[in-house]
């Protein structure tokens, strides 16, 4: 073989001649590499006999232009080989006039092909993501013009390819988004891939966020233009931004609870830290959110929390309690509220109110054994603390007192609504004070206590409770109300005392003083004569008077011996009444009067008949003797019922009356009288009789009169006398 | 000498009147069973109706004795050492004693009933005063 020979023989081609026939002449040995084909296999044959049908028609057309003196190269065609597998091939071809024969080579373009496909696949489906991706997509040169932007960036900037396609970013950015484009784009041209925001304005002037990525594109090593892919994430800007909104209010509303504030999530994980619980139970936000609590507090140290916490979970119920942190030295008022989310707890360092609480309690253990009593409340007057003194005084304990003002439950029907004015008022001034005041005790026994408040202020000079210091003196009350007793006693015996000397002085002295005139002339004068005759009549009727006198002096003093042990029965006021009217009928008929009598509202009373009959008399007859003569007497007696019980009798003539205002004081005065007429023959002890009874059995008269229009009289008679 | 006995008790003015007479005090004697009726008396005719002596009882109704005194109490520059009154009462209370000498008009304080003696003092610091 010669070295032409052998060149054929290695040669991964096929050399192949081929006649005007169309018939293959001679075939390398490469036939067999890439047909399987044998060359003797070949030769003499048709080339047609091994071609793809389908590729006839080009390969037919291809020999024609050869033939005619025109060179091939790659033409490509196939071929079945041995084992029915089809080969591409590819062709190199030349006419050669001297041996009237087509000289081709054929390679084995299997591969060849299989990377044209790939290629063509790979354009396709890149071409296909360009174009459909939901994505704004845009490309741009190396020297930053736009060669080609997807559907969606045509959608979102509402412009056609054509608008940009060789224009820069700014064509259809913002000045300033374009700067950042176009910074993006330099780093890009540089070799990196960096993700930016462009932030664009719509057409409904919506604004839209893009996450934009920036990316070079490489071909053949070279970088050859940069390709940007923006995501729109508007929807998801503003969500974050809601959320960011929501959790920074969230936040302020943790931040602006004073309590410490921490919330635990079903796993005891804690969820919430504010600045205060970061401050009171030494937290730190960035450390311990999402940490056990149980890590921070063990269960074994704080077991008053998990009792409370864990009542709180199984219950549902929120709890509230006091407890110290000895760790910190501090107390603290907790509050939690269980939820489905887990545990809100609220810590409020009442440290310095506890130690308050602690500092009184121990002062008042001091007054403990006395009998004084100790309620300590806080600044809105809710009792925190009592002492045993206060429970030996009152009967309440401090668990029945807890929680409640004390006035609420200690004043009663008779304590002084003024007094209790007072108090209040005097707590807001904060100012130490002193009231008296009758409280009742838990048996519902009166007590009169003298309280003693006085404010406690805290640092920062606001008051933070009251201390009450109660002291016992019903005992001294009782004594004081004896003593006023007394005295009235006094006075009244007194005043008494005096109008007897009045008595003396005047009634009885006048008809003495008359009685002795009478018998010194008496003395000188001659028996038989009219003088002597006149005188011996007076001197009898003066002695009379003196009678008379003494017997009012006497009925009065056994009235008022009686003062204290007055029988009372119900009386029939009606009945009582028409026992004084039918003694006095006569007179009143005779006059022309007559009596309106309104009873039947208030038929019984209980009081003392005998005196009750004595007030009807004595008006009365009154009102005969002070009846004007211009007019026919009348006389209305009504009673009613107040309010209270009390029973109110009304009694009233058309008579003469008095000048109100002149007799001032005296109307109700033994011998006092308001009348001078001859016809008239007041002794002026009426109305001192009827105002002595009135009050023996504990009731109030009152009188209005007009002169010459009439009187009337307003008695009134308590419940019980 | 014209004289007033005001008192409100018949029997005592009648006993006044009696010892006035038996004394030859005055000729001129009226009584009045008010001290209202003597005041409006007098005040009818200031010149002709004002007495020398009064004899004044103190304890009457509606208007009293002290009540009369303070009546006069304008017309006192006028009556002063021409009318003297003396307060003629059965009251034994030393307080209306004292309080008689409240008042300028007022010469004296006797205690009922009036008797020879009382007049003839009278007549006396009359005199002595003429």
């Amino acid at each position: 073989m010669n070295i032409a020979e052998k060149m054929l023989k290695y040669s991964p081609d096929m050399f192949c001649c081929i006649n005007k026939q169309g018939c293959f002449v001679k075939v390398s040995e490469a036939s067999k590499k890439i047909l399987g084909y044998e060359p003797h296999q070949m030769e003499g044959k048709s080339y047609t006999t091994f071609l793809l049908p389908e590729h006839k028609e080009i390969s037919l057309a291809a020999e024609a232009t050869i033939v005619k003196g025109n060179p091939l190269s790659a033409f490509e065609n196939s071929y079945f080989a041995k084992d029915g597998r089809v080969i591409p091939l590819r062709w190199t071809a030349e006419w050669n006039d001297e041996e009237q024969l087509i000289f081709c080579s054929a390679r084995d373009a299997t591969e060849l092909v299989k990377a044209r496909q790939q290629l063509d696949e790979s354009v396709q489906r890149y071409k296909a993501l360009f174009e459909n991706n939901p994505d704004v997509v845009f490309l741009e040169d190396n020297t930053g013009l736009v060669t080609d932007v997807n559907q969606a960036f045509c959608n979102t900037f509402g412009l056609d390819k054509t608008d940009v396609i060789g224009k820069p970013a700014s064509a259809f950015l913002s000045s300033e988004m374009a700067g950042v484009n176009l910074m993006s784009f330099n780093e890009a041209l540089a070799g990196s891939t960096l993700r930016f925001d462009i932030i664009h304005q719509s057409a409904t002037h919506e604004s839209l966020t893009f996450d934009a990525i920036k990316f070079p594109v490489i071909a053949y090593e070279q970088i050859i233009g940069v390709q940007t892919i923006a995501k729109d994430i508007t929807a998801i800007v503003r969500s974050f931004d809601t959320i960011t909104r929501q959790s920074q209010k969230l936040n302020t509303i943790f931040e602006s609870i004073t309590d410490a504030f921490i919330m635990l999530d079903v796993n005891w994980k804690i969820a919430i830290i504010n600045s205060t619980a970061e401050k009171i139970l030494c937290l730190d936000r960035e450390k311990h959110i999402g940490t056990d609590f149980r890590e921070i507090y063990p269960p074994a140290d704080f077991g008053e929390f998990y009792d409370q916490y864990n009542y709180a979970i199984t219950t549902g119920r929120s709890v509230h309690f006091e407890t110290p942190y000895k760790e910190m030295d501090l107390w603290l008022e907790v509050k939690a509220f269980p939820s489905k989310e887990g545990l809100s707890i609220y810590f409020d360092d009442v440290t310095e109110k506890v130690r308050a609480r602690q500092e009184l309690e121990r002062l008042s253990l001091v007054a403990s054994k006395t009998d004084n009593g100790v309620i300590i409340t806080d600044a809105q007057g809710t009792t925190e603390w009592v002492n045993e003194g206060f429970t030996r005084m009152m009967g309440y304990t401090l668990d029945e007192l807890k929680g409640k003002k004390p006035g609420q439950v200690l004043q009663g029907f008779e304590t002084d609504q003024d007094t209790v004015q007072v108090i209040s008022k005097k707590l807001q001034l904060g100012l130490p004070f002193n009231a008296k005041l009758l409280n009742y005790t838990k048996a519902g026994d009166k007590k009169w206590v003298s309280i003693d408040i006085t404010p406690i202020r805290n640092e920062s000079g606001k008051i933070s409770q009251f201390v009450a210091l109660q002291r016992d003196i019903t005992f001294r009350m009782k004594a004081f109300e004896k003593h006023k007793q007394m005295t009235q006693d006094l006075y009244r015996q007194n005043r008494d005392l005096q109008q007897f000397t009045y008595i003396v002085s005047h009634n009885l002295r006048a008809p003495v003083a008359n009685a002795l005139g009478l018998i010194s002339m008496l003395t000188k004068s001659q028996k038989d004569t009219d003088l002597f005759d006149y005188a011996f009549a007076n001197l009898k009727k003066s002695v009379v008077q003196m009678d008379t006198v003494l017997h009012d002096v006497n009925r009065i003093l056994s009235i008022r011996d009686k003062q204290d042990v007055i029988d009372t029965e119900m009386v029939e006021l009606p009945a009582v009444f028409n026992q004084a009217y039918s003694i006095l009928q006569g007179e009143i008929l005779s006059c022309g009067g007559t009596v309106k009598v309104e009873m039947d509202k208030c038929q019984k009373v209980n009081t003392n008949r005998s005196y009750l009959y004595s007030i009807f008399y004595n008006l009365l007859s009154n009102a005969i003797k002070f009846r004007s003569e211009e007019r026919k007497l009348l006389i209305k007696v009504k009673c009613f019922k107040n309010q209270d019980g009390s029973t109110v009798i009304s009694f009233s003539d058309n008579g003469k009356g008095f000048d109100t205002a002149k007799a001032g004081n005296d109307v109700f005065k033994l011998y006092k009288r308001f009348h001078t007429d001859a016809t008239t023959k007041g002794r002026g002890i009426g109305l001192f009789l009827v105002k002595t009874h009135v009050e023996v059995m504990g009731g109030k008269i009152e009188v209005r009169s007009h002169i010459n229009q009439g009187t009337e009289f307003m008695i009134c008679i308590p419940q019980t006398p | 000498m014209k004289t007033y006995s005001i008192d409100d008790d018949h029997i005592s003015n009648f006993l006044t009147e009696k010892v006035l007479e038996e004394a030859e005090f005055s000729t001129e004697i009226q009584s009045f069973l008010s001290a209202e009726d003597a005041l409006n008396f007098i005040k009818q005719d200031y010149e002709a109706n004002v007495p020398d002596i009064i004899f004044l009882d103190l304890n009457m109704p509606m208007m009293n004795g002290w009540d009369f005194l303070d009546a006069l109490a304008p017309y006192k520059d006028n009556l002063l050492g021409k009318c003297h009154v003396y307060i003629l009462t059965s009251s034994l209370d030393t307080s209306d004693t004292a309080r008689s000498k409240d008042y300028d008009l007022v010469s004296g304080f006797i205690h009922k009933p009036l008797t020879l003696e009382d007049v003839q003092v009278i007549l006396a610091e009359i005199e002595d005063k003429a």
